[in-house]
């Protein structure tokens, strides 16, 4: 059975004006890899890790999403940074994590969500599958049909995501 | 209307996990695991009066109604505003910090019955009667509707009832009930039904 390493996150905040909303969306990015999957080989061989974009909505709905999701570290099959003591982690640390990566986020400007690539920060957001040009709005729309279609599900077949830390 | 939790209890079930049930090894694995399992029950109120008592959380069973869950369960309740603590208003993580730090007490000593109800796949149908070559010593009630799905119900009482639920992989809602036994007292929580 493998274990989910989530290495870092970071919230990104789009302005919620352009899709026709009050409130300003997130996009939770996560840098995570299994405790089994490993990159070169002999000495170098390190655990393999990708960002990913899994969850855009409200600040209500990731926190929503982080509730259900803290069930997978009371089951230890979820840990936040290594597979250690210090990286079990109760619902209640996790839920407080997402909270605080969601009250220091990354700015989106708008001009970015006309992009097929946009620099974010330390990220770049385009589309995941190659050869798709969609702007990254309209990558995030379809993000945002999939939450609507699929509640509480992960998405991480939309948008690719590019950061520090990959390996 | 929000829902107002003004009393809790959280049971340890170890005083079950010692209980000898059966020959069989996955039984026997499954009662000794209770010796680390415990339930959380919260007396429930509303603006229109007491809803009773319930059980919000059971690490070994698969409730209908999951503790943590996406936008359900009274985790999401509480930080949604729709669930209070002792009438106040708190995050998530102070709901689940509050639910951690209950003091925990035996099984015996609570004043409650808990009658798990069941949807049980037909498939499993031979599970009811019993497990290899071991027949439960538990006399559970069936409903047969002649859907795939039975309708069985069981007291929670001892440890084989516990397994008995394992060994079924289904789905369960409890119901709680004022106890018909007698139970010594418990702290603040002992005159609920009074």
């Amino acid at each position: 059975m493998s274990t989910t390493i989530i290495y870092e996150m970071k919230a990104i905040r789009i302005p919620g004006a352009p899709f026709d909303l009050a409130s300003d969306l997130f996009l939770l990015a996560i840098l995570s890899g299994s405790n089994n999957c490993y990159a070169g080989c002999g000495a170098n061989a390190k655990r393999a890790r990708s960002w990913g974009a899994t969850v855009l909505g409200s600040s209500e709905d990731v926190i929503a999403h982080a509730i259900d999701w803290a069930r997978h570290f009371e089951g230890r099959n979820t840990v936040w940074k290594n597979m250690g003591k210090t990286g079990e982690l109760s619902a209640a640390e996790w839920i407080g994590k997402v909270r605080s990566t969601l009250s220091r986020p990354i700015e989106c400007p708008e001009r970015h969500l006309g992009l097929t690539s946009a620099n974010v920060g330390s990220l770049t957001l385009s589309a995941k599958q190659a050869g798709d040009e969609s702007l990254v709005r309209e990558l995030l729309i379809q993000q945002l049909i999939y939450a609507r279609e699929k509640p509480g599900q992960s998405a991480w077949h939309i948008i690719k995501v590019e950061g520090p830390g990959a390996v | 209307m929000p829902i107002n939790e003004t009393s809790h209890m959280k049971v340890s079930l170890a005083s079950l996990s010692t209980q000898s049930v059966s020959s069989d090894q996955w039984i026997q694995y499954l009662v000794k695991s209770l010796s680390t399992a415990t339930l959380t029950l919260a007396l429930e109120e509303t603006a229109v009066g007491v809803n009773g008592w319930r059980l919000l959380r059971a690490p070994r069973l698969e409730l209908a109604r999951k503790f943590l869950a996406f936008r359900s369960g009274p985790v999401f309740e509480a930080e949604a505003g729709m669930r209070l603590l002792n009438g106040k208003r708190v995050s998530a993580e102070t709901y689940l910090k509050f639910h951690e730090s209950l003091k925990v007490q035996d099984f015996g000593v609570m004043a409650m019955d808990l009658l798990a109800d069941i949807s049980v796949d037909r498939a499993y149908e031979k599970r009811i009667r019993g497990y290899h070559d071991h027949v439960w010593g538990i006399h559970p009630t069936i409903q047969d509707h002649g859907s795939d799905m039975l309708h069985v119900q069981v007291r929670l009482d001892c440890a084989e009832a516990f397994a008995f639920l394992e060994a079924l992989n289904a789905t369960v809602h409890v119901n709680v009930t004022p106890s018909s036994r007698q139970v010594a007292p418990a702290g603040e929580t002992i005159d609920m039904f009074a």
